[in-house]
This record gives structure tokens, sequence and C-alpha cells, in this order.
């Protein structure tokens, strides 16, 4: 309790000193942060419909996404992956035989607060997907356990307010993510897959804080 | 309805008669004297106002907004309470058959009707489970007059709407009979042209009701009544590009006897034996004439109950007991659901000191497989002054998990998601965890092996009546409902196919607490004017907590990002409104002509949320308030004949998108005979 508090208290100190260094270098150093945001990355699944309330059946290959390279990557350098409402990370242990292998060391969890309350990530609790179930739950929204909720009345997913998704990436590096849209503009698929999302990227390793 | 002689009586043109309520004691009892919010809908009010169903009217009501059902019925809303909790009587006895916890109100003619009474706040002291928010009665006409009487009614109106009614009143001797019938039926309407449904599907019914009441001798008294009602509907629904076809209909009948024993002057003692049926039958077809799904539902209640009345000069009281026997058969049960009742309850109504009204009463409840519950009822009301006097009551009340909750077993026949009712859950997970059929568990099934708890709830009304003179009168209530271990389904577990398992469990507390303030106001013999105002606030107590703990968040609508909101910004519960009000005009132009208005509104609300975190706080999409103006005049071109002719609606109000229930302007024409001999 004490280390974590003295902790805290030094990281908040970095944080300052961060902040204050950053005014200072802003032209001089490179920027190690990058912020950007990703407009309807296209995950959809191959979606079976079932009469509501019951969710549809889900089956299909998983998008992947690199933060390092901001954008859809084929290899093994991707950090995270989706497909419908589920997201995976590359670390861990596949739960279903239709996720890609792994080969990094990502990692991930979910923090309620806005991105810009969230300025450091917390490593312990970073968790893996693991045989059983992924580190990110996917409920389909039913119970709020994971990043979206369903909305039995309009069939709708949205994600929920104030959850931020923090990634350890596969090469040790962290972001965070705030997902703004399950679907694409035109609503071309009644059942979503499409990820706008807001991220903040520390591309520099070792570094925790987003600023 | 039968005009010349209601005229008369009719509180428009006369001093204020005294009112009489029998719900709250189940016995008669001075509204005046009453130290319960209770209110009455006199004969007046539902002939004025052409209303034949008991929805027509029951809307118009403060505090009491129709809300639509998933299947369309519309049920009704109380001090913010929903539907389950308000138990629906036809003279005392509860009448069962409903759809997620609503009656639809459009299945209760009027014809023989002649006052509704609403008792607001927790009644289980009296009438058990479901009356958990409050009680309506509708109350028939008990005393009729010598020889025959016959009152016709006819009615036609937009959407194809015609009812007509038929009630047959006899009286000679000891023997009184009362016969009512009514048809009902209408094209329904479709709000929203660019789908295949209609909002509400063409329906038909017919209602029959007749009552026997023969005085033995002067001391005992044989009542028996029974009604049957049939309803026919298109039932269609869609599927991707085709429209699947059927029909729904509803059967239903309730009969009852009674034996009243007049022992002494001021003693007397009722057995009475009601049995109700309410039965269901569904099916849509494929285009092809193939079935694609069948429902059917069944509901049976057998009540037997004796009442001990004594009326002594300052007290009366009650003790009843009884049993009543319950069962369900419906599609997706895995049997057939059965409950046992043994209840006693007792109350006092008690005046002190000559002018302090005091009730207190207590009901035991004991169902099978259940805890006893008790609940309980004190009330006291007392006069400040010569025109003011305070009522206050504090109640508990119940409601047993229904048959849905406890029984359901229900997995999806083409795809497979399941529904288990609770005491149903334990079996089947543990079934379906041994044939490795469980991928996530998310509840133990071990924190399932124990039955549901009743719902239980806390009332609390504190009011003044002021009758500063003959012409006017104002009432003012405070009222606050806690309702603890509401049943919510909550998702188990995923099965290997990832789809959810979900079983029912005791979840939230709410709390449901405002303001109701009525007034009416008689200046002259032909103006009557009432109004009637809701303050509401409605909360879910753990979301409040939340609020209060600073972790809530919401999607700001445009650039859909998180940001935290204040714990002021939590609105409260879907469908509640903070204001309702109305305002009704009775004016008496002539002798022969009425005319009447009424106006009523509902504040903003709303029935989902749009920003992200399943609540509804102040940044949501909101339902706009809106405001309801009925108009109306009847002609009485004799005193046995009306006319009458209105416009419901009139300004065409509609909103498809979020209510389903409001068709537009509605025109009607009606026409009233009235035979004596």
């Amino acid at each position: 309790m004490k280390t974590k508090m003295k902790t805290k208290v030094f990281l908040s100190f970095l944080a300052i000193a961060f902040a204050f260094a950053g005014c200072k270098k802003d032209s001089t150093d490179p920027e190690t942060v990058i912020t950007a945001t990703i407009t309807e990355l296209d995950a959809q699944a191959s979606v079976t419909p079932n009469p509501p309330p019951a969710p549809p059946t889900i089956t299909g290959e998983y998008t992947k996404f690199s933060f390092a390279e901001g954008g859809v990557v084929e290899g093994d350098n991707w950090d995270v992956a989706f497909r419908s409402t589920s997201i995976i990370v590359n670390g861990g242990v596949a739960s279903d035989s239709s996720q890609p292998s792994r080969t990094g060391h990502a990692a991930v969890y979910l923090i309620d607060g806005t991105m810009a309350e969230i300025t450091s990530v917390d490593e312990a609790l970073l968790m893996q997907d693991n045989s059983n179930v992924t580190a990110i739950i996917d409920d389909m929204g039913y119970q709020q356990m994971g990043w979206c909720v369903y909305d039995q009345t309009t069939n709708i997913i949205s994600p929920i307010a104030g959850k931020i998704l923090v990634f350890r990436t596969h090469d040790n590096k962290y972001a965070k993510v705030e997902i703004l849209n399950f679907y694409d503009s035109t609503m071309s698929n009644i059942y979503g897959g499409f990820y706008t999302f807001n991220y903040v990227y520390q591309s520099e390793e070792g570094n925790l804080t987003f600023e | 309805m039968c005009f010349s002689q209601e005229k008369k009586d009719s509180i428009l043109f006369e001093k204020k008669v005294k009112e009489v309520i029998i719900s709250a004691t189940k016995s008669s009892k001075s509204l005046e004297k009453l130290p319960l919010p209770g209110s009455i809908i006199n004969k007046q009010e539902i002939t004025e106002t052409s209303s034949n169903k008991l929805d027509e009217v029951i809307e118009k009501q403060t505090g009491i907004v129709s809300v639509p059902t998933r299947t369309g019925a519309k049920g009704l809303q109380m001090q913010g309470l929903d539907a389950s909790y308000t138990a629906i009587l036809l003279d005392g006895c509860p009448m069962v058959g409903r759809s997620f916890g609503a009656l639809d109100l459009n299945r209760i003619s009027l014809a023989d009707i002649e006052k509704i009474e609403i008792i607001r706040g927790a009644s289980s002291s009296l009438y058990g489970s479901n009356a958990l928010g409050g009680v309506i009665n509708l109350i028939s006409k008990d005393k009729v007059k010598d020889g025959e009487n016959m009152e016709f009614g006819m009615k036609y109106g937009t959407n194809n709407s015609f009812n007509t009614n038929v009630l047959y009143l006899y009286k000679k001797g000891r023997l009184q009979l009362s016969n009512s019938l009514d048809y009902y039926k209408t094209d329904g309407y479709d709000l929203i042209d660019s789908d295949l449904l209609n909002t509400i599907n063409p329906f038909s019914n017919y209602s029959f009701r007749s009552k026997i009441k023969y005085d033995l001798t002067n001391k005992i008294i044989l009542k028996a009544n029974t009604r049957y009602f049939l309803q026919e509907q298109e039932n269609s629904a869609e599927q991707g590009n085709n429209l699947l076809e059927g029909k729904s209909n509803i059967n239903e009948w309730n009969a009852g006897a009674s034996l009243n024993y007049l022992m002494f002057n001021d003693f007397s003692s009722e057995a009475e034996i009601y049995t109700t049926n309410y039965k269901t039958d569904e099916f849509l077809e494929n285009l092809n004439g193939s079935l694609f799904d069948e429902n059917y539902f069944d509901h049976t209640l057998l009540q037997s109950e004796i009442k001990n009345k004594f009326n002594l000069k300052k007290m009366n009281g009650i003790v009843g007991f009884g049993m009543a026997k319950e069962k369900l058969e419906r599609k997706d049960f895995s049997s057939i659901a059965k409950q046992d009742l043994k209840f006693i309850y007792g109350q006092l109504d008690y005046t002190a000191f000559g002018s302090i009204d005091i009730i207190a009463g207590s009901r035991y409840d004991n169902y099978t497989n259940y805890d006893p519950e008790i609940s309980n009822k004190l009330a006291l009301g007392f006069p400040i002054s010569k025109q003011i006097k305070y009522i206050s009551s504090i109640g508990t009340g119940f409601k047993i998990p229904d048959f849905r909750q406890r029984y359901f077993d229900f997995t999806n026949s083409t795809i497979g998601y399941t529904v288990l009712g609770r005491e149903v859950a334990f079996d089947v997970l543990t079934e379906m965890e041994k044939d490795a059929m469980l991928q996530n568990i998310f509840i133990p099934i071990s924190e399932i092996n124990s039955p549901l708890k009743s719902e239980t709830s806390l009332n609390i009304n504190i009011g003044i009546k002021f009758n500063p003179n003959d012409k006017v009168s104002f009432d003012i209530n405070l009222f606050k409902n806690e309702v603890k271990n509401l049943i919510e389904a909550q998702m188990v577990a995923t099965k290997t196919n990832s789809l959810p398992v979900f079983s029912y469990f005791n979840l939230n507390q709410i709390e449901t607490k405002g303001l109701e303030f009525n007034t009416s106001f008689r200046p002259n013999t032909k103006l009557e004017i009432k109004a009637g105002y809701q303050l509401l606030y409605a909360y879910d107590m753990d979301v409040k907590d939340r609020f209060e703990n600073g972790d809530m968040y919401a999607k700001d609508l445009q650039t859909l990002e998180s940001f935290k909101l204040s714990k002021e910004d939590y609105f409260g519960l879907f469908n509640r409104s903070r204001h309702m009000g109305n305002l009704k005009l009775f004016y008496n132009l002539n002798e022969k002509i009425d005319l009447h208005t009424i106006i009523t509104y509902r504040s903003k609300y709303a029935l989902n949320d749009s920003n992200g975190n399943d609540i509804l706080d102040s940044y949501d999409r909101f339902v706009e308030g809106y405001a309801l103006c009925d108009v109306g005049v009847a002609h009485h071109t004799s005193s046995l004949r009306s006319i009458q002719l209105g416009v419901k609606n009139v300004f065409g109000f509609t909103n498809p998108e979020y209510i389903s229930n409001i068709s537009g302007r509605l025109y009607y024409f009606q026409i009233k005979i009235n035979i004596n001999n």
C-alpha cells in the first residue's frame, strides 16, 4: 500500500515535471505521444440474425490493428483485433479457433473515466486474454461488463460512456482508446461492426504516461 | 345514462353530494372522512366524456398515465409506479391476465359501471399482492330502481370504431337484476406508413356481464355475477420483407357469488367465492400458410373469502380471511405453474374525539413456498379548522414474483438463447454445465438456488383537504414510494454458441416521490372546473448512488466523446414525466345542452437512453412534452334521449416514433336512449 502511494506520488510528480518540461521542450523534442481518430474501422462479422431480443450469431475473421501503424495490419505486428463486439489483444491465449495467432505482449484493461482523466497506465490492471475469456469481456452489451451496451428496445449497440481501454501494445508500448461509435454513418449494417475511436499512443518504450 | 334522474343528482348542478368510497375499507365510507388519498370518477364524468371503456376515462385522471406495453395493450402508471403494481378490481374482485405486467384497460367496459374508485398508495393490507402501488376498483350499480330500465348507447367514430352497449336493469320485490352487453370494433390505425405493420391492428370485442341480487330475508342477501369477454384481433409481424399474418384471441370470464348475513344490527358476515380465467391464443403464419409461431396463455384464479364486519357508532371494523388457488399454463413453461395462498386481514376504522379519523389494518399472506408477507397500513386524519383537514397514511405493500419470473423455460428454437425462471434456472443450468454447454458463467450457479424474494414497498402520503366553501375545494397530497427487490432479468452465462442465458434476480431499489394537487371550482350551477397537477421524481437508488459518487459519464451527442456528469444531471427513471396536469371544464349551456373540454398535459420523458450510459440524464434525447385536448357537446333531446358529438385530440397530435397509443384526431358521434318502465 505504502509503496503504491509512493509510486503514485512519484508518478504525479513525474507528470507535473513532464508537463512543465513539455511546455518548454515542445518545439525542440520529437513528440512521442500520437493522438488520432480512426473512423469506421471495418470489423463486420458474418452475422446471422436471430429474432429479438436474441443477439445474432457471429462468425468470421478478426480485423487487426496496430497503434504504431495507425491502421489495419496483416502481419504479427498487430496490437488489438476487432470482430463485431469482440475485442482481443496480441498477447495471452486464444479462446476460440477463429482468432488470429498471437506473438506479442499486448494486454489491456477497461477503466472508468474520460480520455483527459486517464493520464497514465496502471500496469497492475493489465490483463491478457486467456483460454476461457477475453480480457475485455464480450457480453454483446447485455450486461455492460465490456465496452458496450445493447438497447433491447432499439436493438442498437452503443459504447458505454466513460469507458477507456488502456492497452499495452505487442511491443510493450502503451495506448488509450475511447470507442465513439459502432456503426457507419449510413447504418449499412444494422449489426454494426464499424469502429470509430479516438486513441492516444505513447510511442516511447517504457513511458507510462500519455502527456 | 338515465338522464332524467342522473341530471338532478349530478353534482354539477346541485350542491356537492356526499360521495361514498368502498375500496378503502371494503365497506361504504364517506370520501370526505377518508384519511387516505382516494378519489372517485363519478358517473357524470364517465357519461359526459362519452367514455365506454376504462382506458378512455382513467387516462384523464391526475397522475395517471396510460402507457403502451410491448404488445400494444394499454397499462397505467400511478404515482410513478409501473402498471404491474396496481390491482384492477371489478366490484372488489381482482382481474387477471396481464401482459408484461399491464392489464389492458380497453378490456373493461363501463356499460354497467356506476363509478370508478382509485386508491393511491400501497393497499396490500387489504388486497394483498399486486396492490403494492394502489387499487382501481370499478363499482357497478348496487341499488336499482323498481321496475324495468333499459339504457342503450351507440357510438361511431374515426378509424371505423363502433361501440354499442345495452344495459338492462330490473327490480321487483326482493329480486334485482343487471345485464349488460357491450360490443366494440375498430379498424385500428397506422402511424408509420413506411413499414408493413399497423400500429394497432383491427380488433373487435364483446363483453357481457350479468348480476343478480336477491334478498332471501331482510337479513340475508344473495348475490351472483358473471362476466364474459371475447376479443379477436389480427396479428402480424414483419420478418425481413415478408409480412406474417395471423390472429390473436382473448377469452376471459369471471364468476362470483356471495352470501351476506346481517346477524345483528351492527354485525354482518359475508362469504364470497370468485373465479376468473383469462386465456389467449395467437398464431402467425408464413406467406404460404404454414405456421410460423403460436402462443397460448391460460391463467385461472379461484378465491374464497369470508368478511366479518361490525359497525359501531364510532368504530367500524372488518376481519377477513380466505384462500386462493392460481394456475398458469402457457407456452414455454416446463410444467403448469401453480400457487396457493392463504390470507387473513383485519382493519379498524375509528373516529376518535368526534373528529379524528383513524384507519389501521394488517394483512398476512402465506403463499406456498414463500415466506409469509405482512402488510400494514395506518392512516390518520383530523380537522385543523372548519375548512381544512389534514390526512396522512403510511403503508407497506408487496408483489409476489410472477409466474414468468419463476417458471419461464424458454429457448429460442432456431438459434437458442435462453431465458430461465428462477425456480427452474438452477436445475437447467446445472444440467447444461454437466453437458458442457456453457462457455462463460458470470453468476455462480449456486447463487441461483434460492427463490426470488417478493418486491416490497413502503408508501407515505401526507395531505391537506381545503374546502373554503361549497364552491371550491383543494386537495394536496405529498407522496413517496420506496420499492425494494425489484425483479429484473440478468445474464447468468453464455452458451457455447456464445448466446446468453438469462434468469431473474432481485436487483434494484426505486423511489418515486412527488406531489399531487387537485382542485374543483363551481362558480355557479352551470359551470364546473376541475384541475389537477402531479409533480414526480422517480429514481433508481443504485443509479442515484453512482451519481452521488461521481462515477457517471455520458457521451456528447455531437463528438461522441465521454464527459463526466454531475449529480444534478440524473433525470430519473424512464417513461416518467416530471410534470403532468389536466384541466376539465363542464358547462351546462341550457336545459338541453352540455359542453365539455378536457386538456391533459405530460412533460418530457424518455423511453430509452441515447448517450451511452443506459440511464436517463439531462443530456439525453427526450420525447417532447405534449398536451391533448378533447371537446364534446351533448344534446339532450328529451329526458330519455341524447346525442353526443365530440373530438378527441382536437389538434391531432401524434408522435409515431415514440407514442404508439395516441392515434391522432378522433371524431365520434353517440346516441343514448333510456327506456323506463
